[in-house]
């Protein structure tokens, strides 16, 4: 990618692991994981670190991934557009 | 965005300092002029992937990975250098990146500096930063003339900058610094005027103070806010530091220190001491880290020092500059946390504050073993500090006497 232009014309996905085995999701995707999954997205554990956040033994993920992820892992404000 | 002590508007409260006069000013477009329009060209840049020459001090922080404004900005609408284009893409404000620089948002976050009007003199500081040292550089003969007055010696101005606060619904963060921020008349005016309009209830503020005074009326509107990050200065817990920020004792600092702790955590503030590490502090540095790791209190530091030049901590020559690396890390392996954080890149995250001392400490370390020698610099250090000592009454050697032979040797 060389500016922003170039990152949206880039189709984007997530390396999504459950349990061993590969596959991917979009940017944007629902993300469901059952609470005894093993799960990493991108390289980033999410299962077991976050099973406290699973309600009757399913993880959604109903936001953007990383959207998501901001807010779990603490990294504090996330400023939202307020005009458009 | 900032707005500087001379009213200068800038497009990044990390930007590179640059003289005032090249920026545009309060006193001739409105701040959101300046966020809606002039700040498109530069918004369009970063757009187009270009690396801004006033973005140098960030990049150089990274270099040696110590967290930079950069990184923490960024970090304020989503995006990481690590997973930089899938959190570029996930960012709530993709859209808004998309129209190519221009907007209709407001400012959601902002650096307010009120002015040099302080009542310290720190050596590494500059007279556009303190008003007692710009009289003090007028009268040696430093400077010729005073630095341009402060926006906020305009009520006017003052009023105008109220005004874009009060209309802009969705401020997230006001940061003030001075001067001394808690004995600026402004700073006073513009807490009084969130709290008439309520904003106290949702806007977070923080500031700095020096550790030097207290105001029973500043307290009382500090306490009506829902969120309050207090930045703490300070450089030792050594002698060294009545020297570096003269003319506080440490004394009236542990004093004012327990204060102002003990009003933050009766009221859930954010806390954290912000230092100023210089050629002449870093051998004490480690008194800070050991007390903020034993109360449990962050340390931040805007930089690695840049002006003035000759106070860098690169301008300790490489076998002095062992001594203290071996201290360093020394401290950071008795320190080592069993930490998965990886990257801290929100220093302000109360839950990992041992983890981000050691990781901000390992950033000095990192700077101190690459960055070249600048001791060539020395002598102009021991011709400043002779300078300021004739007028102080006091001798850096009392302080420091390890640097003898070091200081001597470069006219001392």
């Amino acid at each position: 990618m060389k500016n922003f232009l170039d990152l949206l014309a880039t189709e984007q996905h997530l390396d999504v692991v459950i349990n061993g085995c590969p596959s991917m999701a979009g940017l944007r995707d629902h993300l469901i994981f059952g609470q005894g999954d093993t799960v990493t997205v991108d390289g980033i554990e999410i299962l077991p670190r976050y099973q406290c956040l699973a309600i009757e033994g399913v993880l959604q993920i109903d936001q953007p991934f990383y959207c998501w992820y901001h807010t779990v892992s603490g990294q504090g404000w996330l400023l939202e557009p307020c005009v458009s | 965005m900032r707005i500087g002590n001379a009213g200068n508007l800038e497009y990044c409260r990390w930007a590179n300092e640059q003289d005032p006069k090249l920026s545009e000013n309060i006193r001739d477009i409105t701040p959101v002029d300046f966020f809606q329009k002039s700040m498109v060209p530069i918004r369009a840049a970063l757009l187009d992937g270009e690396a801004l020459p006033r973005c140098g001090e960030c990049y150089q922080m990274e270099q040696h990975h110590k967290v930079s404004g950069r990184q923490k900005q960024l970090l304020k609408v989503g995006v990481r250098l690590e997973h930089f284009e899938k959190t570029l893409a996930s960012s709530p404000w993709v859209k808004e990146f998309a129209r190519g620089g221009t907007t209709d948002e407001l400012p959601q976050d902002w650096q307010i500096e009120l002015g040099n009007y302080c009542n310290s003199a720190c050596v590494f500081c500059l007279p556009e930063f303190s008003s007692r040292l710009a009289m003090e550089h007028q009268q040696l003969g430093l400077i010729a003339q005073l630095p341009p007055p402060s926006w906020t010696d305009d009520p006017k101005l003052v009023d105008r900058f109220i005004d874009t606060l009060t209309q802009s619904p969705h401020i997230q963060y006001l940061h003030f610094i001075g001067g001394e921020t808690v004995i600026t008349p402004a700073f006073k005016t513009i807490l009084t005027a969130l709290v008439d309009s309520g904003r106290n209830r949702t806007v977070a503020i923080g500031f700095t103070t020096n550790l030097t005074v207290w105001r029973d009326d500043i307290e009382e509107l500090l306490v009506q806010f829902a969120s309050v990050h207090l930045g703490m200065s300070l450089e030792s817990f050594d002698a060294i530091n009545d020297y570096v920020r003269w003319p506080v004792t440490l004394p009236t600092m542990n004093q004012q220190l327990s204060r102002w702790t003990a009003l933050a955590r009766q009221h859930n503030w954010y806390i954290t001491m912000r230092t100023t590490p210089t050629v002449l502090s870093l051998s004490s540095l480690l008194t800070v880290y050991d007390y903020a790791w034993d109360q449990g209190i962050s340390v931040e530091s805007c930089n690695f020092l840049n002006r003035p030049e000759f106070m860098r901590p690169a301008v300790l020559p490489l076998e002095y500059r062992q001594q203290e690396l071996d201290k360093l890390t020394a401290w950071i392996a008795q320190h080592s946390t069993d930490s998965d954080h990886g990257n801290i890149i929100n220093i302000r995250d109360p839950n990992v504050v041992q983890q981000q001392l050691v990781q901000d400490l390992q950033s000095y370390v990192n700077y101190l073993e690459a960055e070249s020698d600048q001791s060539w610099r020395l002598p102009d250090l021991v011709q400043y500090l002779k300078t300021l000592e004739s007028r102080r009454g006091n001798g850096i050697l009392h302080y420091l006497p390890q640097y003898e032979e070091l200081f001597r040797s470069a006219g001392y």
